[in-house]
């Protein structure tokens, strides 16, 4: 009865349906376990040949550390027993699906809700890095959402350069960002294409 | 013949094979508890109790395991003990029984745990788990799969709709060429149960495995298998690598992974005109309804971080239907619609964001009929023998 039951059912076969417009569902918060977290073997990985496609002057205080996946560079901004937060560069092709779609997405990580089109320039600055015209945003979420029940705050700055879209992204908890924000700034004004 | 008949029928609806039975039943949920820990509980489920026979080995770690891990024990798996359990107590049943009404109840219960056994194989082998999460404001018409992955292919339409193309990705076989209901082929050049993708440089240039489009090549990506990590809580990171074929000519090679999905755009390609996706993602079952999160609410006891309640405000949109309903849905109530059943299951993002988990299980009422036969079986049969034993005592 069991094989028959069993060999009689197949959820298996490929289908084939009609969706009307797909609307937003994220597979997991981002602090959910749920979420496949690209392997932590990924964390010894060395960065693409050539270097990381621009020069710049690390910050006093500040130190490298071993890109991760899709990470082209990632720093640690100060050093204990100062506030930490951790510095990341990477580049994706195109323009990673726009300005709002960032924005958004960025917002979500740190525990806000999306907005709209229309209330989404009120949260972007321009801004010149390198000598091309770039984009930044600020945010800072709830309380709450940092390891230590601390708001999680994240300045990313957005260069469009060569056929790709570079982000650089300042992340931590609320104080450390606030912290190293101007030496953030500054590092920024030292990286050259 | 008919003696032959006539014993069989006496050692399968004997007492001692039920002692038997349950003998290994209790092993087996034992052995299957142990190896849980090392396996998982989806991959000890699937061993020990979705299966006919298992082979248990001693444990390398326990004492002498150097040695007695090379002796195999066998055990009957749950699918072997399961129907030999009906079996046992359908025969037995029949054997013993008698036309007489001081044991109806026993008849019931009896009944009742047959139900209770055929309910559990019906639930292993037809019920769907599959979860939405939900930011407050958002809507869905969709489910994910907490297990189940698919290497999809979308017809983009110019009017947002897309048709859809899905396969399993437990079915994808490395050099399989899929022909899907568009004017091209799908070949899988490579699949990686799980893998470890980062960035490579050109000294690791046979890692990229002959992608040519896409974010394999705009990111340099190189893959490799890793084994599975055998996770509750992390799910195996599964890629392929697929090449999209028409009229015998490659029109590209693309990587897709699960973990793709979130992180970047959909990747996308052109044929005669049309715009299509391809991808590997976690199983997506579209719905003929919408389920918006309107409202999360979270209580804590009074100065402690322990949760008392948890509910969510839903909104239900079933257009072809006609119909429109706001729900609660918290614990111990969950909302039934469709045939399918959305428990509150998690919740996160400073409470402004809800997970259901959402099962279909066409046998979900089997246990509750079950459950009151055996009760009224019990009940009767208590009644009748506390009846005998009152009219005893007056006399």
């Amino acid at each position: 009865m069991t094989g028959a039951l069993l060999s009689g059912c197949s959820k298996d076969e490929p289908e084939y349906y009609e969706t009307d417009t797909v609307q937003s569902q994220p597979a997991a918060p981002a602090a959910q376990p749920t979420q496949p977290a690209m392997p932590a073997v990924n964390a010894a990985q060395q960065p693409a040949a050539g270097g990381p496609g621009f020069t710049f002057q690390l910050p006093e205080g500040w130190s490298q550390k071993p890109p991760s996946s899709m990470v082209i560079m990632a720093l640690q901004a100060g050093s204990p027993p100062d506030q930490v937060a951790d510095v990341s560069v990477s580049a994706f092709p195109g323009d990673v699906g726009g300005q709002l779609a960032n924005l958004n997405r960025w917002r979500r990580q740190v525990g806000l809700g999306p907005v709209d089109p229309a209330a989404a320039p009120d949260f972007i600055t321009d801004l010149d890095v390198s000598g091309i015209a770039s984009w930044q945003v600020d945010l800072t979420g709830p309380e709450g959402m940092g390891q230590d029940g601390t708001a999680v705050r994240m300045i990313v700055t957005a260069v469009p350069n060569a056929g790709q879209t570079w982000f650089f992204k300042l992340m931590g908890p609320e104080a450390s960002v606030g912290a190293q924000k101007d030496k953030y700034e500054a590092f920024l004004q030292t990286v050259k294409f | 013949m008919r003696e032959k008949l006539k014993n069989l029928a006496k050692g399968l609806g004997s007492l001692r094979l039920t002692v038997v039975l349950l003998a290994f039943s209790v092993l087996l949920v034992f052995f299957g508890t142990l190896d849980q820990v090392r396996m998982g509980i989806r991959d000890a489920q699937k061993l020990y109790f979705e299966s006919l026979i298992v082979i248990w080995r001693y444990p390398e770690f326990w004492h002498w395991g150097n040695f007695l891990k090379w002796i195999p024990v066998p055990l009957p798996g749950g699918y072997l003990l399961g129907p030999l359990l009906a079996v046992n107590l359908i025969a037995g049943h029949i054997r013993f029984w008698r036309p007489r009404w001081s044991i109806l109840g026993i008849s019931l219960i009896h009944i009742g745990v047959i139900m209770l056994l055929v309910g559990q194989l019906v639930t292993n082998i037809f019920q769907e788990e599959n979860y939405m999460w939900l930011d407050e404001g958002d809507t869905s018409n969709f489910l994910r799969s907490f297990h189940e992955d698919e290497l999809y292919l979308a017809k983009l339409n110019p009017d947002g709709t897309r048709g859809v193309y899905s396969v399993n990705y437990e079915n994808l076989e490395k050099g399989e060429t899929i022909q899907p209901p568009f004017p091209f082929q799908l070949r899988i050049n490579e699949v990686f149960g799980n893998a470890e993708i980062k960035q490579v440089g050109p000294m690791q240039a046979d890692l990229r495995l002959g992608v040519t489009q896409g974010l394999g090549v705009q990111m340099s990506l190189g893959v490799r298998g890793i084994p599975s990590f055998r996770s509750n809580d992390q799910r195996d990171i599964r890629t392929a690598v697929v090449e999209i074929v028409n009229n015998g000519q490659s029109l590209g090679t693309w990587l897709v992974s699960n973990v793709f999905e979130d992180r970047f755009p959909e990747q996308t390609f052109n044929v005669d005109g049309q715009a299509y996706a391809v991808g590997l993602r976690f199983k997506q079952t579209p719905l003929p309804f919408s389920v918006t999160l309107l409202d999360f609410t979270h209580d804590r006891y009074p100065g402690t971080n322990i949760p008392s309640n948890f509910a969510s405000r839903v909104r239900v949109e079933y257009p072809a239907k006609n119909e429109s309903k706001e729900v609660m849905v918290f614990m111990n109530n969950p909302l039934r619609f469709e045939g399918l059943t959305f428990y509150q299951a998690s919740f996160a993002k400073q409470d402004t964001a809800s997970m259901f988990q959402v099962v279909k299980n066409p046998g979900w009422l089997i246990p509750y009929i079950a459950c009151i036969i055996v009760s009224v079986g019990l009940l009767y049969q208590f009644s009748i023998a506390g009846y005998k034993m009152v009219r005893r005592i007056k006399k």
